[in-house]
């Protein structure tokens, strides 16, 4: 299995969730009925793909033995956690 | 709103982040504050959530054509985001104004380089050179090598990744410098990878696609939790980023590299100007056109 082929995937699933609900969103606004809730979906499946990206590669690197690989995935995913709280207790 | 016009604004902004390994927040953020009157804070945290935009849907195509290397873009993430983090403590404290003008230096610099090694690298690729250097302890520790197939020159592009520590320092750097000023990680990154690191132009651009939506999403995830991401703002821009960005991204495997390396340099020649402008206002109060102060 190719690392790239589940990322690929992952990164295509994201795009297509947040491209339908922001559409779909849109074309509720045009008809005069608002749901805003379609666009904080959306919103929150963008913010979500990146992670999920790198967390399917520490996953494919697991099952492919590739210690090396799940080592970069895991510290990149810890540094990530850690900037995002210290960014947060930063803006309070 | 004019959705119409947001969109469109959407569809350059993915389109020229694409094709040059940006988040396309250059783009975005003037035209949201100088044509639709946003205000800037809501600006930059509404482009910060589409740049993920960007990213997911140009690295979409690029993890599918192979170009990007996915275990290098982990590599130096690592340092850049701790280097985004860094900058954004020390930018409570730190002066900012040499700083700018160093960066504008240093832009220039690579701008020219970029226009300059643009022929010399179509030869390397041609001639195989890209892999006849010698790997890193680092770079094979963790088997940052490989290989893309360039469309333009219809070769099997092999690169072995060198100076892995001096591209880890560098990429840390930019992180810094992304956090601390605001500019977008793409700019450096994709001339660190490339003529820091021994990977050719195309590969850095897919990489740097990739290790963008991920330092982005740390910082639209705090400005989403503030209430700060516009979303009904964001909807039209997203849809046409995504389909600005799936555009380039279709198409930046078939451009001959000396011409993308010398887009590359122009788009760098208005981040240094961008930078140089900045300096000169804080330092006499004299505002050059067409950068946001």
């Amino acid at each position: 299995m190719r690392i790239g082929n589940p990322v690929y995937v992952v990164l295509t699933v994201g795009v297509v969730i947040s491209y339908t609900l922001f559409a779909l969103g849109l074309a509720a606004h045009i008809l005069g009925i608002e749901f805003p809730v379609l666009f904080t979906a959306a919103a929150l499946t963008l913010l979500a793909t990146p992670t999920a990206a790198v967390i399917t590669a520490l996953a494919v690197f697991l099952l492919k033995r590739e210690y090396r690989g799940a080592l970069l995935a895991l510290t990149l995913l810890i540094i990530m956690a850690l900037g995002l709280l210290i960014s947060s207790m930063l803006r309070r | 709103m004019n959705l119409l016009l947001v969109m469109m604004m959407g569809v350059m902004a993915g389109f020229i982040g694409a094709l040059m390994g940006l988040g396309g927040g250059v783009v975005m953020v003037p035209t949201l504050t100088a044509i639709l009157g946003v205000d800037i804070k809501e600006a930059v945290a509404t482009s910060s959530l589409c740049v993920i935009a960007t990213s997911i849907a140009g690295a979409s195509r690029y993890v599918k054509q192979g170009i990007t290397n996915i275990k290098l873009a982990l590599f130096l993430n690592t340092t850049t985001v701790a280097g985004a983090v860094t900058g954004a403590l020390l930018a409570v404290v730190a002066p900012r104004t040499l700083l700018y003008l160093a960066l504008s230096a240093v832009l220039a610099y690579l701008s020219a380089s970029q226009v300059i090694t643009g022929k010399r690298e179509e030869e390397k690729i041609e001639k195989g050179e890209f892999a006849g250097y010698e790997e890193d302890k680092l770079a094979k520790l963790f088997g940052l090598s490989d290989s893309y197939y360039d469309t333009a020159s219809q070769v099997e592009v092999r690169y072995r990744v060198t100076r892995t520590p001096l591209g880890l320092a560098v990429s840390y750097l930019a992180g810094m410098a992304s956090g601390l000023l605001g500019i977008g990680g793409g700019v450096l990154k994709v001339p660190i990878m490339n003529q820091v690191m021994n990977v050719p132009i195309k590969a850095s651009i897919g990489t740097s696609k990739f290790m963008i939506g991920v330092t982005a999403s740390a910082s639209a995830t705090v400005y989403f939790m503030r209430g700060l991401v516009n979303t009904f703002l964001a909807a039209p821009l997203a849809l046409g980023v995504i389909l600005g960005a799936t555009l380039g991204a279709q198409i930046m495997n078939r451009i001959r590299v000396r011409y993308l390396k010398t887009l590359f340099g122009g788009v760098l020649v208005y981040f240094s100007y961008a930078m140089l402008a900045k300096f000169i206002y804080l330092t006499v109060g004299v505002a050059l056109p067409g950068v946001r102060l």
